[in-house]
């Protein structure tokens, strides 16, 4: 018993290999095992499958097999509650995929789904293993095809500490969110030989898909950090909102904020002149529970602003335009934004709250012909087809299309609170006046009656009174009171429940 | 939130009572509160949560600074107001230009340090998005 006891601790220690470990030491990085170790509670890691090998034979495999397939997998506890998790090994066959590294990864996912916890994916490879063939990529797609069956049952979230080519990126694009270390990690379908090949394009690594490239140009990503050990912190912030499943309420963390505190510097942040543009983020800030907003795509579509925070201690996704950015319009980068996170707040019991001050969607030929109308149309079907509370609280403008998207009350919002400030229109009123009255005012050619008559828009629907004669506001609110008159609609919405039609599921419109 | 996993100490400073208030969030964590604030402490490393996340979170330098030559208004508008001249040097981040948009002031700000070498736009002039507003030497 005793010898064979000894044998498994040898194989056990020969599981990191020293060579390997400081191979990846020497160019900055961590190994898969310390990188798993940062983000799990002490001695709660339980590794799984950690000598499985490749059994493919082809240009003498055989020789370069490791033990694991280079990908660490297992189980352990975040702040004692359970999360599945793998980590690519770029020191074994450069973490690339093959056909028994996928099922290890397959395995933890399966079991996420089942248990009903968050998978963390820890990405570092080179892509598919090509001498494997096309059972490497099968691996992917058994992988992808469970990123798309755990989607909306357990938050699932990607950090890339390294490569991620090609197939290798449709993991991570499936997942609800993906961490990027600047100078690290790259995610690109074609890297930049074959695009000099084929383009004569000329980009570096960094240049074509680097932590910044998809934080602010291509919106894939969801943050950028400066080191690995950052990831690791903000994966677990992150878990902090979340319910570990979709059947769980997201975790009330005890405030010592008041509920009923008034939010005073509203009246110092927000001017009461409409042209002027002011800090969203401040106003989220002094709304929400000290210290517990934490926003999600800061660099991509800035014009509106995501993210997670608390209420009384309970998670709230926050979507607010931004007017310090190009007006704080709705435009198709900002519609994707919105939409996804909105389903994503649905899918796991988190309430949303808008803050809303916007003149329209984004005017322009370029937005027209990239397909504003089937990019704008995913925020009104992701709010729509949300069954979870929502809430708008409309500060100043909330014109057109953008009112119907993020402020109309038959378009499923539990509430629509609106400060004295609000103008519920459909539009401005010098260009309602002008469409209005074009005939008359072209004819008589009066300043003095454009003037009265911009006068009177403005009396009749730059208020929140005539909204809130219809039935469409249900409140009006001294702003610094926003912060009370929420947490006590949220509490009230909190039991709320929608019976459903059955149907398999809508088509949104992507 | 009063439970068992609370508990509480009552300190005087400065003739003023503070209640600090420990809650034992899940086995790694521990919630210091006093006055309406609450800290996360990391138990494994005994060090604020907080701290250690704020260490991480460096928007700035992420700021890239940019290298293009010129200034674009991503927004169609009309200018009211322009702040600098051909020949000033601007630092990354100064307002450029005001433009009025979508009912809204937009502040145009500098991508870049460097030298204005053109001013593309007259106060009061309607621009398209994509119009050339300053070139840089």
């Amino acid at each position: 018993m005793k010898d064979k006891i000894e044998i498994l601790k040898k194989r056990r220690v020969a599981l990191s290999d020293s060579k390997r470990t400081e191979s990846q030491h020497e160019k900055g990085r961590l190994t898969a095992r310390e990188r798993i170790l940062m983000l799990v509670d002490k001695e709660s890691f339980v590794e799984l499958d950690p000598y499985v090998q490749l059994r493919s034979h082809n240009f003498n495999l055989q020789e370069k097999k490791t033990d694991g397939d280079g990908v660490v997998t297992g189980y352990g506890r975040v702040n004692g509650r359970k999360v599945a998790i793998y980590a690519q090994d770029a020191t074994a066959m450069g973490g690339s995929l093959g056909e028994m590294h996928a099922a290890k990864i397959a395995q933890v996912q399966d079991m996420a789904i089942s248990c009903g916890c968050p998978i963390i994916g820890i990405i570092d490879s080179g892509g598919a293993r090509i001498q494997e063939g096309v059972n490497s990529l099968d691996g992917y797609a058994e992988v992808f095809n469970r990123n798309v069956r755990s989607s909306g049952v357990v938050p699932q979230i990607a950090v890339i500490v390294g490569p991620s080519a090609g197939g290798a990126c449709y993991s991570p694009a499936l997942m609800d969110f993906i961490f990027m270390v600047k100078d690290l990690s790259y995610m690109f379908i074609t890297g930049p030989q074959v695009i000099k090949l084929v383009t004569s394009e000329e980009i570096d690594f960094e240049g074509l898909g680097g932590a910044m490239v998809h934080n602010q140009k291509s919106g894939v990503a969801h943050f950028a950090m400066a080191n690995e050990e950052g990831c690791f912190h903000f994966v677990k912030k992150l878990l902090r909102y979340l319910p570990s499943n979709n059947l769980e309420d997201p975790p009330r963390v005890p405030s010592e904020d008041p509920a009923d505190r008034l939010c005073d510097r509203i009246l110092d942040l927000v001017p009461a002149d409409s042209t002027k543009s002011y800090e969203m983020k401040d106003v989220i800030e002094e709304i929400v529970d000290r210290d517990s907003f934490f926003g999600l795509q800061k660099f991509y579509a800035r014009n509106v602003i995501i993210g997670l925070a608390r209420l009384d201690g309970f998670p709230v996704g926050i979507v607010a335009n931004q007017p310090k950015i190009l007006a704080g319009c709705l435009d198709i980068d900002a519609s994707d934004k919105i939409a996804r996170f909105v389903t994503f707040c649905d899918a796991f019991n988190i309430p949303v709250v808008n803050l809303v001050d916007v003149p329209g969607y984004l005017p322009g030929v370029n937005q027209e012909h990239q397909g504003i109308i089937r990019h704008g149309a995913k925020i009104l079907y992701a709010y729509a087809a949300s069954t979870i509370p929502k809430i708008s609280v409309v500060l100043r403008k909330s014109y057109g299309g953008a009112y119907i998207a993020l402020s109309s009350k038959k378009m499923g919002y539990d509430q629509v609170i609106a400060w004295p400030t609000a103008e519920l229109a459909v539009m401005g009123a010098e260009q309602a006046v002008d469409i209005v009255y074009g005939r008359e005012l072209s004819e008589k050619k009066s300043k003095r009656l454009r003037a009265r008559k911009i006068e009177e828009y403005r009396e009749k629907f730059m208020n929140p009174y005539t909204a809130a004669q219809m039935g469409q506001v249900d409140m009006i609110i001294d702003p610094r009171e926003t912060r009370k008159t929420l947490i006590s609609s949220l509490s009230f919405l909190r039991t709320k429940r929608v019976p459903k039609v059955s149907r398999k599921h809508g088509s949104m419109p992507v | 939130m009063a439970s068992d996993r609370t508990t509480k100490i009552n300190i005087i400073l400065k003739e003023t009572k503070h209640t600090i208030r420990f809650v034992e969030n899940g086995p790694q964590e521990l919630l210091v509160g006093i006055d309406g604030a609450t800290v996360p402490v990391d138990l494994d490393r005994m060090v604020s949560s907080q701290d250690i996340e704020n260490r991480f979170e460096h928007d700035d330098e992420f700021e890239e600074e940019g290298s293009e030559s010129k200034v674009i208004s991503p927004i169609p508008g009309v200018v009211t107001s322009i702040f600098v001249k051909e020949g000033d040097e601007v630092q990354s981040g100064q307002p450029l230009c005001m433009i009025l948009a979508m009912k809204m002031e937009n502040e145009i700000t500098s991508p870049r340090t460097g030298a204005i070498r053109q001013v593309g736009i007259q106060s009061g002039q309607s621009v398209m998005s994509g119009h050339i507003l300053f070139e840089f030497v």
